[in-house]
């Protein structure tokens, strides 16, 4: 049985790299090494349930990390100790969809978002 | 696309210089500085410095950009930042002299190419008496600011504030940064 729930993790010492490198597990990674697949301005992960899909990965992507209040409901803000890694989760972000966006200081580096759609932007009009 | 501070809220800042600080506090700051709400308070005056977000789509598709607005969070919520978290006293006592903004110029390029412009504010340097407090984006697409206490005045190097514009062997973004003070940024607003 693969290591895929929540409570049989040692969630303080898991880095957001780490969360990224076990999710891709069920969401590879693009040839950036991002999760979900190249879309317009963004990457994507295709759903058919995007709010349910976009919470179930937030959980695994946040473990180690801590949730920090904030003055708006418009955003989930998780920051990881011992390091400048975030996490932002929208429900609802600039095109409506929710979305995740990832900002992985110590793991390349890399700072992008993945939006949960039930279709690609970029396949839309094909 | 560029996207200031609205003239007033430049202004109302500008209007720290020569008041004492008492301290610095935000939402949620207990286990670090960073929250997209800060308060300044200061002999003169209390501010709130709130990160928000607009959206914009003069890339191709819509994003979110983050911007600071000063006094626009609701009184109850700024009363209550006050009165339950901790207040940072750093620097405590101290004079405000100067007031610097920090902007970042965003170029990006497609084969070579300029497709598009994005310039910002990504940081505000207060110089005080016994040091330099800065107040920083922590991205330009998130609300949240981070703020921390320096000895020496930092370069605009120094600022961390990152961005997610897209780069590949195609497609890369130059940024170049500028400290203004008050008057020359009020002038770009």
């Amino acid at each position: 049985m693969g290591n895929t729930g929540r409570e049989n993790i040692n969630a303080s010492s898991l880095s957001l790299g780490q969360n990224i490198i076990r999710i891709a597990k069920i969401h590879p990674l693009d040839e950036a090494g991002r999760l979900g697949v190249k879309d317009v301005g963004s990457n994507a992960i295709v759903t058919s349930t995007p709010s349910e899909t976009a919470k179930a990965v937030l959980q695994q992507l946040t473990i180690g990390g801590k949730l920090k209040e904030t003055s708006t409901e418009a955003l989930q803000y998780f920051k990881f100790p011992k390091s400048s890694d975030t996490v932002i989760f929208r429900p609802v972000s600039a095109d409506g969809s929710p979305a995740i966006s990832i900002n992985a200081k110590s793991h390349f580096g890399q700072e992008y978002k993945i939006h949960f759609v039930v279709a690609l932007k970029s396949s839309k009009g094909k | 696309m560029k996207n200031y501070m609205k003239k007033a809220a430049v202004q109302t800042i500008g209007q720290l210089r020569g008041s004492t600080l008492e301290f610095i506090t935000g939402f949620d700051v207990r286990n670090g500085f960073y929250s997209d709400l800060i308060v300044i308070a200061c002999s003169n005056d209390v501010l709130a410095l709130r990160g928000e977000i607009l959206i914009s789509d003069f890339q191709g598709f819509d994003d979110e950009f983050s911007t600071i607005s000063v006094n626009e969070a609701p009184k109850k919520t700024i009363d209550t930042v006050i009165e339950s978290e901790v207040h940072y006293l750093q620097q405590k006592n101290s004079e405000i002299l100067d007031i610097q903004f920090v902007i970042a110029h965003f170029t990006h390029f497609e084969n070579g190419d300029k497709t598009w412009s994005y310039e910002t504010e990504i940081g505000i340097i207060i110089e005080t008496s016994k040091g330099y407090v800065n107040i920083s984006k922590n991205s330009v697409h998130n609300e949240i600011l981070e703020v921390e206490y320096l000895d020496a005045r930092p370069s605009v190097e120094d600022f961390t504030t990152s961005h997610r514009f897209e780069t590949n062997i195609f497609k890369t973004t130059a940024v170049e940064y500028r400290a203004l003070a008050i008057d020359d940024f009020l002038e770009l607003c």
